[in-house]
């Protein structure tokens, strides 16, 4: 166990210099030039050249390369267009996303959980007919739009919720406030709508194959209540799969808030990463990128020791 | 909108050695009611509070609050009016201007703003070291210098003799010298202090940046206890939270929302010419782009009128006859919207295929019109491609950022198309002078690998000459400078057909009914306390 | 009963790989053959006529005459041709399996397609799917006018009897707009689903089959692609280039590697499995393994992935072109038309309403049918 925890860790080292050498690829050959985004129109050359050497833009790549990825672990990176370090500009915006991915997780959690449990419950009833179209229809919605739809309807037309924008925060959380959990509900509501539809398929079926399982026809057999069969043995049972793949979805989070925010002025780092990629920020870029796949990455790590963990079955060599 | 306004002030020979001398006073709004809190919607993340370095539009509403400028600008003749400086001198010979400064300002940290800063503001903008983005905005001046405590004099570079500089863009508000050289540029940036009506409190990355009254200011008292100001890049966003009520400003309003909100009761819609010009341009060292006949069927292939009419519906743009905005002189308007190119699909067709047929015209000919991600120049862009495409011309839009864009149009040797293009749709803003807008984007000078404005890379010594001449002919008046701008213009847009003209922008905000004494400048930048106004809101 | 032995085989293959459908009526399957003939001349026939007639303009997405257009099309029906193509010879080898007595049961696509007729939620998804198709195909006759022709004097005109879906702020019809850019949304969800199974396809199968190094290395390009939220990866590399339909397909087509994972675990799966274990045994060379056993074997899963990442696909196409890095306008195309509808959300909402609708109705179509297929398909469910 502790062994093959290790072996992850490594792996998951090179994965990451495997991925700071993709996107310093990425970021060099992308057309635009940062000096002249920064300079503006109509700059003089000089003070684009002042600028390209300040940015360090004149260093041979492998200086370069050293610079944005040293930088970015000894937290000395500065952003090209935020006047801070790199971390400083994610710090500052982490905890908005934070704070709506996980409302968002916690929501599609409250919703998905009971419904997949029924629908697995009533199989082929109406119930389970309707939470598994609703479920297929929270897959294929865009986010984007639902979040434009939401604003439309409860923002303007009916006026009962703040349309965009964070609110009042306290400590930097916008959860404290009852403003700020105003602001926050059209968000976490749309990006949750994947993550409704994601676990509740996942709860049904991980519950179909548990009541399946011998134990729950033991159980029965036992002459227990179905109520009592269906809680403690099988739900428990069933909750496992749900709630490690919750891990999972770090990455589906992450992808929904950069549209989810972009739409609805919520200032998290998945917008971040699209203003900076249209100002070729890349010290920025190559920030939030590695940020995010390390906040996946470990999430993933995570989820696989605590499966290895609970389930004695599993053994890794 | 990236920006870069050259703002000279153009103050012909007649003014020299006159002393222009007026208090700087604000006239007090009865009925204000002091307190309260504004909120304003912007339509882009804000970069930059440190207004030497600052070059957006967007920052320029907060810095403009924070900073007071040397000069102001009157909104109506926009003739430079005092501000930090009570009155000016310029001298004889047109080398230098004298700036006499008010006394007694301060700025928020409590230090006394002297000639020591203003010197201090302009020769770090334009010593190169520092890689000002704004310093090309100076490249007249040479140096600035101190006298006393309370005079400046700031002396223009040999050539750019006649040029009195209007200094009137934030980039020349003031900053506190040993504040400044003791915080460094970085943290300086962001934490701004001035000498302005408003003083900074907070900066929420990407959420908000909130300012308060400055109690002590020296021109008035100013009204608003809080201004905050939110950046909401996305426009359909930013018109629902208007409407909700959770903004009260909102600095870019779409045509079709402008309709609405003049029906609406709760909002007011607030107007002004802006001086800008948005073309479609030809590139001119490139076959068929620099073929005439070429420009004339793209010309003749779209109704421009009509297009202009569809994407401002009338209420946000008005159609642009020649590069000098109809609010400003020199505009020629009745001639040039006389010959100008109206639609003519057969005669296109007939010239793209006398084109075709000489061989000047590709036979697998598609074309890329390039614009920026701005909607309108994308429905500019979208309605030729159509055209184009039914007369003949495979033609597309690519809408890109302003790293590639700028690339491309500048020709940098970064871009992998090299000049390969032949149309983009572009704009450019410029101060209230005519040169502000020939000079920079039809004269040969600025058509220059890697940076330049001159895009087209449109070249006619004539015109060269013309406005030349019309910068820089001594003892010129007024007329005479028109009437050679309008010859140039003439040139360009009629005999040369050197691009299809497009719009002026018409600055369009949106304001809730509760706000007052609300002020656009002709440089589109909002005023909240300024010489000629003071905003206040309902209690 | 006809021999069996490799060299039959071999022929028979290679028959069946130079004209799809003459091995199976060499193997006396006639009936089959014939079908694939019959469909195999019909798209021949058209991309006889689109290719070499040049009679393009049809199939062009948004009507318009540009040659990138007319390359696209020909793509789209090269991959039709194709997967015909590749649908024949695996047929053959799937049919010809005999020896292999664990999945292949005759008559197993008859059980599937009786099961799927059953399924209501199946038949849903094909019927929208096959909507979609037909309108699509379709375009040109369906519409009224063009998706491009603008009217600059009557615009933004709301739904109405002549317009059903009211005009977009160029005066152009919304509902022709919807119908040319179904074209768009299939083309490129079709187009990159093709490469990401070519391409994702491979590779699990490479790093599921032969394990060690390969397996390891392939891992790792996956989860450095994977750990970054796909949407910012895609954003990054379509900057690189110049938007459009081409540009999208191939960078999705080659960075969409979801499908990679799954087929990797299907086929170390089936690799393991006693018939495989068998052929390796009496030394069946690897290529021919792999053919013959393991990919057969994974068809149910590849069928239901790619069905799935068709609407995956699409989806990510819309929030492109939402950030606006999506198709080139004037071309019409649904994430266009929403990103385009935004400013115009509270003066026309059916600039905004209705392409939202369809995306979310395809997409459904595809995720519906992919999870239909998922349990018809599944062996284990009677």
């Amino acid at each position: 166990m502790f062994a093959y925890a290790v072996r992850r860790v490594l792996q998951l080292l090179v994965v990451l210099f495997g991925l700071t050498l993709l996107m310093f690829a990425l970021l060099k050959t992308m057309p635009g030039d940062p000096a002249r985004i920064m300079a503006g129109l109509g700059a003089t050359p000089e003070s684009i050249e002042v600028i390209r050497h300040k940015l360090g833009l004149y260093d041979s790549l492998p200086v370069q390369y050293w610079r944005l990825t040293s930088g970015l672990f000894n937290g000395q990176l500065q952003a090209m267009t935020y006047h801070k370090p790199v971390w400083t500009v994610i710090v500052e915006r982490l905890p908005a996303t934070a704070e709506l991915g996980v409302l968002a997780l916690l929501l599609s959690l409250v919703v998905s959980i009971p419904a997949g449990l029924l629908s697995a419950v009533y199989r082929n009833s109406p119930l389970d007919y309707g939470v598994t179209t609703a479920a297929l229809v929270g897959i294929s919605i865009p986010v984007f739009w639902l979040a434009l739809m939401l604003m439309m309807i409860f923002g303007v037309i009916l006026r009962i919720l703040p349309v965009a924008g964070r609110g009042a925060t306290l400590l930097g959380w916008s959860f404290l406030t009852i403003d700020g959990l105003r602001h926050l509900i059209i968000p976490s509501v749309a990006l949750s709508s994947v993550l409704m539809a994601l676990n509740a398929r996942l709860t049904r079926a991980s519950m179909l194959e548990v009541m399946r399982q011998e134990y729950i026809d033991t159980a029965r057999a036992k002459g227990l209540r179905e109520r009592v069969v269906l809680i403690k043995h099988a739900f428990r049972n069933a909750l496992a799969p749900v709630v490690t793949n919750i891990g999972l979805q770090v990455g589906t989070i992450l992808s929904g808030a950069v549209l989810t925010e972009t739409t609805t002025a919520w200032p998290g780092i998945g917008r971040l990463v699209v203003d900076s990629i249209l100002r070729r920020d890349q010290s920025v870029v190559f920030g939030v990128a590695l940020f995010m796949a390390t906040c996946y990455m470990i999430s993933y790590l995570f989820v696989d020791l605590l499966y290895a963990y609970m389930d004695p079955r599993i053994t890794y060599d | 909108m990236l920006r870069k306004m050259a703002v000279c002030l153009f103050m012909s020979l007649f003014v020299f050695g006159l002393l222009a001398v007026a208090q700087t006073s604000v006239p007090e709004t009865p009925g204000a009611h002091v307190g309260g809190t504004l909120t304003v919607g912007v339509s882009q993340t804000f970069i930059d509070m440190d207004p030497r370095v600052m070059n957006s539009v967007y920052d320029g509403y907060i810095v403009d609050s924070m900073f007071d400028d040397l000069v102001g600008l009157d909104p109506e003749t926009l003739a430079p009016i005092p501000y930090i400086a009570k009155s000016w001198e310029v001298a004889e010979d047109g080398s230098s201007t004298t700036f006499y400064l008010n006394e007694g300002i301060k700025f928020h940290n409590g230090e006394d703003l002297t000639a020591e800063d203003v010197a201090y503001t302009f020769n770090w903008i334009i010593d190169p070291a520092n890689g000002s983005p704004n310093a090309s905005e100076y490249e007249w001046m040479r140096e600035a210098v101190i006298i006393d405590d309370y005079t400046v004099t700031i002396f223009n570079k040999p050539d750019w003799t006649p040029y009195c500089p209007g200094i009137v863009s934030e980039s020349a508000a003031i900053v506190p010298k040993d504040t400044c050289e003791e915080m460094g540029p970085e943290a300086f940036n962001l934490n701004p202090i001035g000498s302005g009506p408003y003083k900074f409190v907070e900066w929420i990355a990407s959420d908000r940046i909130t300012l308060e009254r400055n109690e002590d200011y020296w021109l008035v008292y100013p009204n608003l206890d809080k201004i905050i100001f939110r950046p909401i890049p996305n426009l359909a966003t930013m018109m629902l939270e208007l409407e909700a009520g959770g903004i009260d400003v909102v600095d870019n309003v779409p045509a079709q929302d402008v309709k609405r909100f003049q029906a609406d009761p709760d909002v007011v819609v607030q107007q002004l010419p802006s001086l800008s010009y948005f073309h479609i341009g030809f590139n001119h060292s490139h076959l068929p782009s620099s073929d005439i006949r070429f420009r004339k069927a793209c010309g003749m292939s779209m109704d421009m009128d009509a297009a202009i009419f569809s994407i401002f519906q009338g209420l946000t743009g008005v159609r642009a006859y020649g590069v000098t905005p109809a609010a400003l002189w020199a505009n020629d308007r009745e001639y040039l919207e006389a010959n100008a190119i109206k639609e003519n699909d057969e005669e296109a067709v007939r010239l793209f295929n006398e084109l075709k047929a000489e061989g000047v015209i590709p036979e697998d000919f598609e074309t890329t019109i390039y614009c920026p991600l701005d909607p309108r120049r994308v429905q500019l862009s979208t309605i030729l491609a159509t055209n184009l495409q039914e007369n003949g011309i495979n033609a597309q839009v690519q809408p890109l950022d302003w790293g590639p864009l700028l690339d491309l149009l500048y020709r940098s040797e970064a871009d992998p198309l090299g000049e390969d293009f032949e149309i983009y749709v572009m704009g450019w803003s410029g101060g209230p002078d005519p040169d502000n807008f020939i000079y920079y984007l039809f004269t040969t000078e600025n058509a220059v690998i890697g940076t330049a404005n001159n895009f087209s890379w449109y070249s006619n010594p004539e015109v060269d000459r013309l406005v030349k001449e019309a910068a820089t002919c001594p003892g010129c008046d007024q007329a005479t400078r028109e009437a050679l701008y309008v010859e140039a213009q003439r040139i360009t847009f009629v005999e040369d057909y050197a691009d299809m003209t497009g719009y002026h922008y018409i600055e369009t905000h949106a304001v809730g009914v509760r706000v007052h004494d609300y002020q656009i400048n002709a440089l589109g930048d909002i005023e909240f306390c300024s010489p000629s106004n003071n905003v206040w809101v309902d209690g | 009963m006809i021999e069996n032995n490799k060299n039959t085989l071999l022929r028979d293959y290679l028959l069946s790989l130079l004209v799809p459908g003459l091995g199976h009526i060499v193997r006396g399957w006639w009936r089959k053959g014939l079908v694939f003939w019959v469909f195999l001349a019909i798209q021949g026939g058209v991309l006889y006529a689109a290719v070499l007639r040049g009679r393009l303009a049809w199939l062009a997405c948004s009507a318009s005459k540009s040659p990138s257009e007319y390359w696209f099309s020909t793509t789209v029906l090269f991959l039709f041709f194709l997967i015909l193509w590749l649908w024949a010879f695996f047929d053959i080898c799937r049919l010809t399996r005999v020896s292999n007595a664990e999945t292949f049961v005759q008559g197993y696509w008859q059980i599937v397609a009786r099961r799927f007729s059953k399924d209501p939620k199946g038949l849903v998804g094909l019927v929208i799917i096959l909507a979609v198709c037909f309108v699509a195909l379709f375009a040109p006759f369906l519409a009224r006018g063009n998706a491009l022709s603008m009217d600059l004097v009557n615009f933004l005109n709301p739904p109405s009897l002549e317009h059903p879906l009211g005009l977009d702020n160029f005066g152009r019809d919304v509902m022709d707009r919807i119908i040319f850019g179904s074209r768009v949304a299939l083309g490129i969800g079709a187009g990159a689903t093709v490469l990401n199974m070519v391409f994702g396809g491979l590779l699990g199968l490479i790093g599921g089959y032969f394990r060690g190094a390969s397996d390891a290395l392939i891992m790792r390009v996956l989860e450095i692609v994977n750990s970054i939220p796909f949407l910012v990866l895609v954003l990054l590399i379509v900057s690189l280039w110049e938007a459009g339909v081409v540009t999208l397909i191939i960078v999705l087509g080659i960075f969409g590697l979801q499908p990679a994972r799954i087929i990797r675990s299907e086929v170390l799966s089936v690799r393991e499995k006693d018939y495989i274990l068998a052929a390796r045994a009496v030394g069946v060379p690897t290529p021919w393994i792999i053919i013959r056993h393991v990919l057969p074997n994974a068809i149910a899963s590849l069928l239901v992935v790619t069905t799935m990442m068709v609407g995956v696909n699409i989806i990510i196409v819309a929030g492109l072109s939402f950030l606006g890095f999506g198709v080139r306008p004037p071309m019409a195309s649904w994430g266009a038309m929403l990103q385009q509808a935004q400013e115009f959300m509270r003066t026309a909402w059916w600039m905004a309403v209705y392409p939202g609708l369809c995306i979310l109705v395809t997409v459904f179509g595809f995720n519906i049918l992919g999870d239909s297929l998922r349990d018809v398909l599944d062996p284990r469910l009677k």
